[in-house]
């Protein structure tokens, strides 16, 4: 017989290994003899103690156990085997010389499997002992076999459990996608902006539901693009398609401002912001994008220009309508001065002229002021109108200082000027000019005290001659270095106003700047360091091709630089 | 020889007596009107040789009284100088084409406005009696 025999097809027979346990040597050289030709291998322990021990260190596959012994007896060994969850399934076989009912029941509790009773039988040995040993192999088979089972369970459950926890938390992510999808909702709601989607593949669009509130546009699941484009006024669908396709040949993001008529024929407009969405292979596949309707933003815009306009227009006519109600008394004074003075009223002392002198110097400062405060409206409001011509600049000089030559001789300043021969014409304004230098030289003679001199110089310009230059210098007290610039601005009068300066508004370096600048020049100041001051002004040089063309101040000129 | 006439269109009394006592020293005879209502009717009474006219008349353009002379039979031959508180630019060339011979801004200047009349009045120049310093 094989020492290895299988019992099923699954369960093998290994070479079986019995503990004998009885405290004579006799019996156990007996029972290892009965098993040694069954291919079973036998150890011997001598005493119930002896046995655990064994036990503990090698389990064997059954026990043969005798039940009177010294010290711990059969039973003892029984109970405490079948207590320990390790050494409970090793089946045991008591084997007592006692052969009465009450020790093979007290034995059986113990937790024995069967009973021999001495002397034994070794055929009934043998086929108690195989029977008991195949039953065990059973047994350890099916529990191996269930400790898989088990092991499986645990790991199923382990599966289990955490595909359900990833559903949990898919479930979380999905409340919170609802969350935001909501708030979301709410705010371009809210906003009136409407969220659209555009697949170029169908040539469809997918709308929320703001689009279809702003477009008067019942519900639909899919929008054809025609459907859109008609709803589009006439007049603004080509840029906005064109706009559209920009941003597709981009790849990128756009925007357009246009009209739509609603079904109801009323006219709203959009603005229209979108995006390309690119597919794995980086192509355009889709566009998304918002349209926030911006109709009555729009008219609040237009309402808002509108009011300026009045503003403006209200401006211009209070101004024009002040300035015109000033001459009037103006007038009047003005004659009766000149009647007094004139002799016409009678002779007039010295003290009597000298005074009425007073009161017309004055009222010609004032005639200037309005002058100036309607020339400033004109400027302001647009009013202005330049008649662009070729304009000899040496006559507009001569002229300027024959006006302004009595009131040279009486502040006992000099005037010269010059001027090449060969100086070309200007294109500028006839009238604006002459102010110009009327301003600019008065204010030289303002300034410059008696015995002191007014220069004006022109010259076209060395570095680009399409400009000439013409200088205003003085030889009066000069501008303080850290005005320069800002006496161009309206109104602006130096901090500490001497008594010529006083007078006037304060308007007239501004008109200058602004006359300058709309003939296609610049203007600027150097100061001469205590020694005057020169005031220098660029104008565009006549020239065939300009009167056609259009007047623009150049964009820069190097040398121009303020000190 | 008698003195030229002048007829001053002008609502402004101050300004009406400025304009009388010069020109009477400077040997003209005045005569006036109000408004342009009465500007028509004055000068047909009185024919002046030249008429001053105040753009800035109440109750009617000046422009108005400016298209009534010179649709007037009697009325179209005599010279306007047209005299205007307001902006010359947009006015001049207005009253210019309505049929004014002359633009004068307020306040003038005496010596000029002389000069003017003395001018379409075809009369010699000289230096006037009543001289500005």
């Amino acid at each position: 017989m094989s020492s290895t025999t299988t019992l099923t097809p699954d369960v093998a027979y290994y070479p079986a290994r019995v503990l004998i346990v009885d405290d004579e040597r006799h019996n156990r050289q007996l029972l290892e003899a009965m098993l040694a030709p069954e291919g079973i291998l036998t150890r011997v322990a001598s005493t119930g103690e002896e046995a655990l021990v064994m036990v503990d260190q090698q389990p064997p596959d059954l026990i043969l156990l005798d039940v009177m012994m010294p010290g711990m007896d059969g039973y003892q060994v029984a109970t405490m085997l079948r207590g320990n969850l390790t050494t409970t399934s090793i089946p045991i076989i008591m084997v007592t010389a006692l052969d009465d009912r009450r020790a093979r029941i007290r034995g059986l509790n113990a937790g024995a499997e069967d009973f021999l009773t001495k002397p034994v039988d070794r055929a009934e040995l043998c086929a108690r002992v195989k029977n008991l040993l195949r039953l065990k192999a059973y047994g350890d088979h099916y529990d191996k076999y269930s400790r898989t089972l088990e092991g499986e369970v645990v790991s199923r459950t382990e599966d289990l459990a955490q595909q359900a926890m990833q559903a949990a938390v898919l479930t979380e992510q999905t409340v919170e996608l609802q969350l935001l999808t909501e708030r979301l909702s709410l705010a371009t709601a809210v906003a009136k902006v409407g969220v659209w989607e555009w697949d170029l593949a169908s040539n469809a669009f997918t709308w929320d539901a703001t689009m279809f509130e702003i477009y008067g546009l019942p519900s639909v699941i899919s929008v054809p693009y025609q459907e859109w484009s008609a709803a589009v006024f006439p007049e603004d669908l080509p840029a906005v398609e064109a706009a559209l396709q920009k941003t597709i040949d981009e790849k990128g993001q756009g925007s357009a401002e246009y009209r739509i008529v609603l079904p109801d024929g009323s006219i709203r407009t959009v603005s229209a912001v979108e995006r390309v969405v690119l597919d794995e292979l980086g192509g355009v596949s889709r566009i998304i994008g918002v349209d926030m309707d911006v109709t009555e933003r729009k008219q609040a815009e237009r309402d808002l220009e509108q009011i300026r306009q009045d503003q403006l227009q209200f401006k211009d006519d209070f101004l024009s309508h002040v300035s015109h109600e000033l001459r009037s008394p103006l007038t009047a004074i003005k004659q009766f001065t000149s009647i007094l003075l004139g002799g016409l009223a009678g002779e007039l002392n010295d003290e009597q002229r000298e005074y009425q002198q007073i009161v017309l110097k004055n009222v010609r400062q004032l005639q200037s002021m309005v002058d100036d405060l309607l020339e400033v409206t004109r400027l302001e409001t647009g009013k202005l109108t330049m008649e662009l011509e070729s304009v000899s600049v040496s006559d507009a000089v001569v002229d300027s200082f024959n006006t302004l030559q009595v009131t040279a001789i009486a502040k006992g300043v000099a005037l010269s000027h010059d001027m090449p021969p060969h100086l070309p014409s200007a294109y500028a304004d006839q009238i604006r000019l002459r102010q110009i230098l009327i301003i600019l030289l008065d204010n030289a003679i303002k300034f410059t005290p008696d015995g002191g001199s007014a220069h004006v110089k022109v010259r076209q310009l060395q570095h680009d001659p399409r400009f000439m230059l013409l200088e205003v210098s003085d030889t009066g007290c000069g501008i303080g270095p850290e005005i320069t610039e800002r006496i161009f601005e309206r109104l602006y009068q130096e901090p500490e106003p001497t008594q010529a300066s006083r007078k006037g508004l304060g308007l007239g370096l501004y008109i200058c700047k602004e006359l300058v600048t709309r003939q296609g020049g610049h203007i600027w100041v150097k100061r001469l360091a205590e020694k005057g001051s020169t005031f220098s002004f660029t104008l565009p040089v006549f020239s065939l091709d300009k009167s056609i063309g259009e007047v623009r101040a150049p964009e820069s000129l190097p040398f121009l630089t303020m000190h | 020889m008698s003195n030229k006439k002048i007829l001053v269109i002008e609502d402004d009394a101050d300004v009406r007596l400025g304009y009388h006592v010069l020109l009477k020293a400077n040997e003209y005879d005045t005569c006036f009107a109000v408004d342009s209502l009465s500007a028509v009717t004055e000068a047909r009474k009185h024919q002046p040789d030249l008429i001053i006219l105040d753009l800035g008349l109440p109750g009617g353009d000046g422009f108005v009284v400016l298209d009534r002379f010179r649709t007037h039979t009697s009325l179209f031959v005599i010279p306007v100088i047209v005299v205007s508180a307001r902006d010359v630019k947009a006015n001049k060339e207005r009253a210019l084409k309505a049929g004014a011979k002359a633009f004068v801004q307020k306040p003038w200047n005496d010596d000029e406005l002389l000069a003017l009349i003395r001018q379409l009045l075809g009369q010699p120049t000289h230096v006037p009696i009543g001289k500005l310093s």
